[in-house]
């Protein structure tokens, strides 16, 4: 491994949270491995155990607004998987509805709905992440996470945004399905070089065309031992309705435990 | 229940819910709904309904281990007879320790994983009279004593249901002097053991008295009377649910052994098996279009004789037993807009022999707190034909949901 590679050890996550510089201020952008940045951003953002509480307001092109409000639980569960089950708790014909993603790469990934008028827990169909989350401009596939080795990653240059200094990183998927599924041919993502943030995505479809774009901001170190950032808002904007969906975290909490029967499928309806 | 009875409990349980608001800060949750509808499900020849209901919920966690949950609606016409009416669906208190979960009190446990079309459903009830837009809101509650526990990676549920609730469906039997009886023994029992994964699966064994009456004959008052029995049966079913490529593949099949003590005459063939199996597949724009295909096997109990078999024929277009093998199909289609802001549904069933059924419903979101709702339904086929019996009539319906 070159001086110029990245480390992704547990001291560069610390290095890096503590706001040292890692990387010689020359690095050439055909030295750096895009896949290892997108790697340490994808890694930045999980935790072991979080609860959380958020709003989810959504505004239509006309300016409409929708408001939301929900409570979630999330956990590294057996084997790496990233589930997370998040309930709504108003409004009133949103209350109780519960979605469950357990993230593990590709086709393997598993996503269930729990409606209360129903009263049954509904295996949603995997190939269906395109499909709004819960009728936001978040498709199921941002909320489940696109794993970074289902994609090819390409550093297409470097830009200073307001966040501070970043990669910007083009990510295609690595399978027609996987593209046909997500309904994105490309991303590209703005990767604070200081501490692996996220700070920008831009989605394109299949054919090219821009579909949404992703701006996070509030970063909260929750974890500053291993690196670990949270971006407490999250927007997404559809370049095609004009609609925009924001994802306003109140409460995070990486410190109390979440047992298993709290994130699996037969807790939807509890 | 009783109209003025069951009023007073729902508003006990609202009163109890809005105590409990205090304790576990849980707001109860409303929906006033307003809808005029063409017809009822009765075939009475009512043209203009007016309805307006109000439902109420409440789920609140009064300690880590103890919740309580509770839904009912009032009514002023719910079945488009001019009788106002209301129903307590759920007032349950559920216990959670140590991986065991107890649930006690009035709850409705609808089983399977087919789209509408579940064989394995058996001892849940419903009003199909109900001048409901969704599907599961002619859901009726009943006091059961549930009792789940990890087993195996799943979970094993214990049902024990000491009150009978019977399938209302509309009246065919206009002109007939017919006693309604209930079943000897009205508990029921059954076993779930439920498990999710990359195939989700759930295998079932209960038995229950019929929800669904069967019209029999019997000795009433030293004569023979025609009357309504729910014969006890015995079920062992599977449903389950995986992904395959882009299709989502369903499938729910279910064994039935029905007690013939309780029936003598005017049937020739009880259900025997029945099965569902089903594809969905999303397509960009949220289109979701669900495909099922549908059997029914029946076996043989009769012969009727002759001057029965008009009575034998309305015992199975209810049960699904008018030829030894009925086949069936199932389409819906969705498509929703963005934010969920309007959605639509088609769906088309159709049973050999038994005709056919056309429903068409959307709703617009006028604000957040605030749906228009539209419904169609047309079935096609004669008047004893399983969907012209059931559900005789075609019906428009325009109507106003506030809240949930």
């Amino acid at each position: 491994m070159s001086e110029m590679t990245i480390s992704l050890t547990r001291r560069g996550f610390c290095a890096a949270a503590a706001g040292i510089v890692v990387f010689p201020l020359e690095v050439r952008a055909t030295d750096i491995n895009p896949a290892q940045i997108m790697q340490a951003s994808y890694q930045a953002t999980r935790f072991k155990n979080v609860r959380f509480t958020a709003g989810l307001s959504l505004r239509s092109s006309k300016g409409a607004k929708q408001n939301r409000s929900l409570s979630g639980v999330a956990k590294i569960v057996d084997g790496g998987a990233l589930a997370r089950l998040m309930r709504f708790t108003t409004p009133a014909d949103m209350s109780g509805v519960a979605t469950l993603t357990f993230e593990r790469g590709s086709s393997r990934d598993d996503l269930w709905i729990y409606l209360p008028a129903m009263r049954r827990v509904r295996k949603l169909v995997t190939a269906n992440r395109a499909d709004p989350w819960v009728g936001s401009d978040f498709s199921y596939g941002d909320i489940l996470g696109h794993k970074v080795s289902d994609w090819t990653h390409k550093l297409s240059g470097t830009e200073r945004l307001s966040g501070g200094d970043c990669w910007r990183i083009d990510s295609v998927p690595l399978t027609s399905a996987l593209m046909r599924e997500t309904g994105y041919g490309r991303r590209r993502s703005w990767i604070r070089k200081s501490d692996y943030s996220l700070l920008n995505c831009d989605f394109f479809s299949v054919s090219g065309q821009p579909l949404k774009s992703a701006t996070f901001s509030d970063f909260r170190v929750l974890d500053g031992s291993n690196g670990k950032v949270q971006p407490m808002v999250m927007t997404m904007q559809s370049m095609r309705s004009g609609s925009t969906s924001t994802l306003n975290f109140k409460q995070f909490d990486i410190g109390a435990a979440v047992m298993n029967n709290e994130i699996s499928p037969e807790a939807l309806n509890k | 229940m009783k109209r003025v009875g069951g009023l007073a409990v729902l508003a006990c349980c609202l009163t109890f819910g809005l105590e409990v608001e205090a304790r576990a800060q849980s707001q109860p949750e409303w929906s006033l709904r307003a809808q005029q509808w063409t017809g009822d499900r009765s075939g009475s020849g009512n043209e203009s309904i007016t309805n307006a209901e109000a439902w109420s919920r409440i789920r609140a966690k009064i300690s880590n281990e103890v919740s309580i949950q509770a839904e009912g609606w009032v009514a002023v016409d719910p079945v488009g007879m001019s009788k106002a009416n209301g129903d307590i669906r759920e007032a349950l208190i559920e216990l959670r320790t140590s991986g065991v979960t107890l649930k006690v009190g009035r709850q409705i446990n609808p089983w399977g994983r087919a789209d509408r079309v579940n064989p394995t459903d058996l001892m849940s009830a419903r009003d199909y009279r109900r001048l409901v837009e969704g599907e599961d809101e002619n859901r009726l509650g009943q006091v059961t004593i549930t009792v789940a526990i990890p087993l195996a990676g799943g979970e094993l549920s214990g049902f024990w249901v000491p009150e009978f609730r019977q399938n209302r469906l509309p009246s065919n039997y206009d002109g007939l002097a017919i006693r309604s009886v209930t079943p000897l023994q009205r508990d029921s029992f059954a076993l779930r053991y439920e498990r999710f994964g990359g195939v989700d699966l759930a295998v079932t064994v209960a038995q229950a008295p019929d929800r669904t009456p069967w019209l029999s004959l019997m000795p009433i008052n030293g004569r023979t009377g025609l009357a309504l029995q729910h014969p006890r049966v015995r079920m062992i079913g599977v449903d389950l649910a995986t992904n395959v490529g882009d299709f989502g593949v369903r499938f729910e099949s279910a064994l039935y052994s029905h007690d013939r003590v309780a029936l003598s005459g005017l049937i020739d063939r009880v259900p025997r098996l029945a099965a569902v199996i089903g594809l969905d597949r999303s397509f960009p724009g949220q289109w979701h279009f669900i495909a099922q295909g549908i059997l029914r096997t029946s076996r043989s109990v009769g012969p009727v004789s002759w001057n029965q078999q008009l009575a034998a024929r309305r015992n199975a277009n209810i049960h699904g037993t008018w030829d030894h093998s009925v086949f069936g199909a199932t389409l819906a289609v969705r498509k929703t807009f963005a934010g969920d802001r309007m959605q639509t549904e088609i769906t088309g069933a159709m049973l050999s022999g038994g005709g056919a059924f056309l429903q068409a419903r959307g709703s617009v979101k006028l604000s957040e707190q605030l749906r228009l709702q539209l419904l169609g339904e047309h079935y096609s086929g004669s008047a004893d034909s399983y969907f012209g019996q059931l559900k005789p009539n075609r019906l428009l319906m325009i109507g106003l949901r506030a809240g949930y």
